[in-house]
């Protein structure tokens, strides 16, 4: 039994089929999408596999370019033939010499007869004219079930208006009712899973199929979430944790020691972008300089930038590195509120070792003129709200989007609420740290990460 | 003997590493093939993504590995299989050489043990921890009491914890301080990056979680087993090169605790037909007292019996089965997908595009648009008669329908949609007299012109006798939809349309109609021939 589904994205021209398909498949580099209209001349096939096994097959045809004179060329030759519609069309795909200067349209109509389910893009910020209307009348006739795709109904710049309730009106006039929103552009998961629930209604004997297609679609997308949190939730310790010893009466070593961790920092901040931007399937391409807070993958602006921070609003004037002081402060604090919780499980032994370890040899370290520089509170906060902004960015970014990332204003407070207490812990632990000269991955380290991941997770929208 | 036993079992599993050097071929996932996706992942963590042939290479191998079970697992599957053609000699030469150390360190420490146990063994039988015997009469229960009790003791709060939480990690001190151990060893020599990489594998996939737990409690058994082997082997030496008188004393108890003590230690060493003290034996061997001689052969297999069953048979059973559990946990424990290095390859790995190709090539390459000439020039103005105007494909602009109310001899045709339309406005034109001096097609800009745009622009230019003007409307529209450097494309694109349809560039013109500015309105009052 044949349960391969072939379906075949056609529109009119520049309505958006190469995006729908970039969005489809999560690839960006699909096909070539352009302002030109007929951009794509070639029928280009894209395979979705589960598995092993081929399950759908999606073509990019060829835009319809005058749809009106086309469905008079075909009427016209239907008459002079004496056949039906769909004998006219085959006809009209078969013989190039009946095809009389629309070739691009006959191959689209080539892949429509050997596909069983149709997608018709729509842009619907475009009004309904009457050359489409004359293109639903053609695909009426191909015999074909048809789910019309209302592409471009996110507001926008220059889209202020739309016309979504058009379009559906007149569908709905030529007997299509099953219509789906899906903007190649704003990425809407309930949108994509709709679009193959509806084919799964049209063609039902693919119905099994595309039910796993659903499955497997939601879980890579719960999948997707949960790495882009807890890729976040690892730079997130790896930036608290990082400390830079510095002989504390000497100014330039100091510096030296603030310019190295501030280095360390943005290196270990750009490798998470690149690694956000890989896992969910975009990358620095998908930056232009001018809008960005990021360009070419790189956070634009300068983390360590006070202006930076009070675009976050964060107070710019504590936007200076903590000293060892003050961390050891905290960390006695904090060190004696874990002591309690140790003793009462009745691990205080272990504890204790590792304590003076720690606090011991910080002690020795200060009492010898040694001391540490770490990240201040406001850049981490700056850290965590920002990485997050740009995991919901690309959450909700299509594959078929053209234009540079920019992230949505992102209120963190609650977020800041539930990860700060957490980053006091990664504080404690400097071979936490990824930047640590000996990094240690210990499992109270890697419940850490989870915890901060949770709460990162959960603040994505 | 008792050592080779520890020893063999423990060795198999150290030295997994070393087989699944030689286990490239897809099947079922082990614990060592996730050992090694573990560490390439830390190695790639560490130096970046491997070079893009490489990796594409063993992503089309694991691509094609058969997929097997539910979806996770055959995604893990993948990502091992991409490990494996990935991950070069160094990174498993390494990983072998961590369980070579971890196997060494566990050995010099079941040695270490084994020497303390026969010291300890030796302390014990030379008298010295009896107190008021001499060198040759040994205090029978002291002494057992001092070999075995703080195994006996240790391992039932070993056996408490494992009941008591079993969630956690926790297997035992001895066991925890060989890994620690190991890890400073392997923290220490880690200076190379493959090395780093395979020691942090380890500790992923062997130091936590429930193989981690159950690795740690059969180090701390096999420890155990050294120090209890090496008493078992002291005192069996002690015994045969020397004469000992086994006694018991007491100040509070009673002769029957100590009978029925013995009875109770007797019971399994009777069970396997060894000759046991009996109640006789035990009154007789009340210290002061005159200690009956004949009964040390009974209390010498007492001893050894009590050492092997009660110490180096349960620890040994607890050595096998921590083995065991070990072992069976690691293969339950399937990779943290969601683990960054991971979560990268899986949307590489699952339900996606697998093959793109072009099935139907286009015939010609596109044709390039014409430069676009200065639309915001004023238009020449119209000839004396009639200027027609219609929009094609069109809403009514902001500014409202017809543009350029109040000019003299102003006809409107309206706004023109679809084949119908079209042939009446023509024939429109066509009939029209006295013939228009001007025909004004408004179009809008954010439309994208097609053939059909073209084919119309030429009828229209036809039937007004190359009077034609095209005027682009929708320009602010349009840059705020799709940017100005988009917007200079379609631009283009219309222009060429419009040349494509014989319109000069002279003849074309840009007035936004929806937001006309001062300049706009000037140059469509010169279109429509107004008075300013």
């Amino acid at each position: 039994m044949n349960t391969r589904l072939d379906i075949a994205v056609i529109g009119h021209t520049n309505a958006g089929k190469t995006s729908l398909m970039r969005t489809l498949t999560r690839r960006r580099d699909f096909g070539e999408v352009s302002a030109h209209p007929a951009t794509t001349r070639h029928v280009e096939m894209a395979e979705l596999a589960l598995g092993s096994e081929t399950v759908l097959r999606l073509f990019d045809t060829p835009g319809f370019e005058d749809s009106s004179g086309l469905l008079a060329h075909i009427e016209a030759l239907k008459t002079a033939r004496d056949e039906d519609w769909i004998e006219a069309i085959e006809a009209f795909v078969a013989t190039p010499d009946l095809q009389a200067g629309f070739a691009q349209e006959a191959k689209a109509l080539g892949q429509v007869l050997s596909s069983a389910v149709l997608l018709y893009v729509i842009d619907a910020r475009d009004p309904v004219r009457a050359k489409h209307r004359d293109e639903l009348e053609l695909l009426g006739r191909c015999a074909r079930p048809v789910l019309p795709v209302l592409n471009f109904v996110a507001p926008g710049p220059g889209n202020e208006v739309g016309h979504e309730q058009a379009w559906r009106q007149q569908l709905a006039r030529v007997n299509m009712h099953a219509v789906v929103s899906f903007d190649t552009v704003v990425y809407n998961q309930a949108d994509e899973l709709t679009l193959y629930g509806k084919i799964a209604t049209l063609a039902d004997r693919f119905a099994p199929i595309l039910t796993r297609l659903i499955d497997e679609l939601t879980a890579a997308r719960a999948a997707q979430r949960r790495a882009s949190a807890v890729m976040v939730a690892e730079l997130i310790v790896d930036i608290a944790a990082a400390r830079r010893p510095y002989k504390a009466d000497d100014e330039a070593a100091k510096t030296a020691a603030a310019a190295d961790l501030k280095n360390a920092i943005r290196r270990r901040e750009q490798q998470a972008v690149t690694a956000l931007l890989e896992l969910n399937r975009f990358g620095s391409a998908d930056y232009a300089p001018p809008e960005l807070p990021i360009a070419g993958g790189a956070w634009q602006e300068d983390l360590f930038d006070p202006l930076v921070l009070e675009r976050f609003g964060f107070d710019a004037t504590k936007a200076l590195a903590a000293g060892a002081t003050a961390g050891l402060a905290i960390d006695l604090m904090t060190g004696g509120l874990t002591l309690g919780a140790a003793a009462l499980t009745g691990a205080a032994v272990g504890f204790a070792i590792d304590s003076v370890r720690r606090y011991g040899g910080r002690l020795v370290a200060l009492a010898t003129g040694m001391a540490e520089m770490t990240v201040d509170a406001p850049t981490l906060k700056l850290v965590i709200d920002r990485e997050t902004a740009l995991v919901s960015a690309l959450l909700r970014r299509g594959h078929g989007a053209q234009s540079p990332i920019a992230t949505a204003p992102f209120d963190g407070t609650a977020l800041q609420e539930r990860v700060a207490p957490l980053t006091h812990q990664a504080r404690r632990h400097p071979n936490w740290s990824s930047l640590a000269e000996s990094p240690r991955t210990p499992a109270a380290r890697a419940t850490l990460v989870t915890r901060i991941a949770d709460a990162v997770e959960s603040a994505l929208s | 003997m008792a050592m080779r036993a520890w020893t063999t079992p423990s060795l198999a599993l150290l030295s997994e590493g070393r087989i699944a050097a030689q286990q490239t071929q897809s099947g079922k996932v082990t614990p060592a093939r996730r050992l090694l996706a573990e560490a390439l992942r830390y190695d790639e963590a560490a130096q970046g993504p491997p070079p893009a042939a490489a990796e594409s290479v063993a992503m089309t191998r694991a691509r094609a590995a058969p997929a097997s079970g539910d979806k996770t697992r055959s995604l893990e599957q993948k990502i091992v299989v991409r490990a494996e053609t990935l991950a070069d000699g160094r990174l498993r030469d390494e990983i072998a050489r961590m369980w070579s150390a971890l196997r060494a360190i566990a050995i010099v420490a079941v040695v270490i043990a084994a020497i303390v146990g026969a010291a300890t063994a030796r302390t014990v039988m030379a008298g010295a921890a009896t107190g008021s015997v001499d060198g040759t009469t040994v205090n029978f229960y002291w002494a057992l009491a001092s070999l075995l009790g703080l195994h006996v003791l240790a391992f039932l709060v070993w056996l408490g914890l494992i009941i008591a939480m079993p969630g956690s990690t926790q297997g035992g001190l001895l066991g925890a301080l060989i890994f620690w151990l190991w890890r400073q060893f392997a923290g220490h020599i880690a200076t190379g990056r493959e090395r780093a990489a395979a020691a942090a594998a380890m500790v992923t996939v062997w130091g936590q979680g429930r193989p981690g737990r159950w690795l740690i409690s059969m180090l701390s058994h096999g420890i155990w087993t050294g120090y209890l082997v090496g008493a078992l082997l002291m005192t069996f030496a002690l015994l045969s090169a020397q004469r000992f008188n086994f006694v018991w004393e007491t100040t509070i108890l009673d002769a029957g605790a100590y009978v029925a003590l013995t009875a109770a230690l007797a019971a399994l060493p009777a069970l396997l037909g060894l000759a046991m003290p009996n109640r006789a034996a035990v009154l007789a061997a009340e210290w002061p007292g005159p200690v009956a001689a004949g009964n040390e052969g009974l209390w010498s297999t007492l001893l050894i019996a009590a050492i092997l069953l009660y110490g180096v048979l349960p620890r040994l059973l607890a050595v096998v089965t921590c083995f065991v559990l070990a072992r069976r946990a690691a293969s339950a424990t399937p990779l943290d997908l969601s683990r960054p290095g991971f979560a990268r390859l899986v949307p590489l790995l699952s339900p996606t595009v697998t093959v793109t190709k072009i099935v139907d090539p286009a015939a010609s390459a596109p044709v390039p648009p014409a430069a676009a000439p200065n639309l915001h020039q004023p238009p020449s103005p119209p000839t004396a008669g009639p200027v027609y105007v219609l929009g094609w494909e069109i809403d009514a602009p902001e500014s409202g329908w017809p543009p350029g109310t109040g000019a003299e001899h102003l006809h409107d045709l309206g706004l023109v949609d679809g084949r119908d339309d079209l042939a009446r406005a023509i024939a429109a034109l066509r009939q029209a007299a006295p013939t228009p001096a001007r025909v004004v097609v408004v179009v809008a800009l954010p439309q994208t012109p097609d053939h059909g745009t073209t084919k119309t622009l030429q009828e229209l230019r036809e039937a007004s006798n190359d009077r034609l003007f095209i005027l682009f409307s929708g320009e602010a529209t349009l840059r705020r939809r799709i940017g100005a450097s988009d917007a200079e494309i379609r631009i283009a694109d219309w222009v060429s349309a419009a040349a494509r349809a014989g319109i000069l560039p002279a003849q074309m013109v840009a007035i936004d109609l929806d937001t006309p500015d001062a300049a706009a309105a000037a140059r469509l009052a010169r279109l429509v021939g107004r008075s300013p």
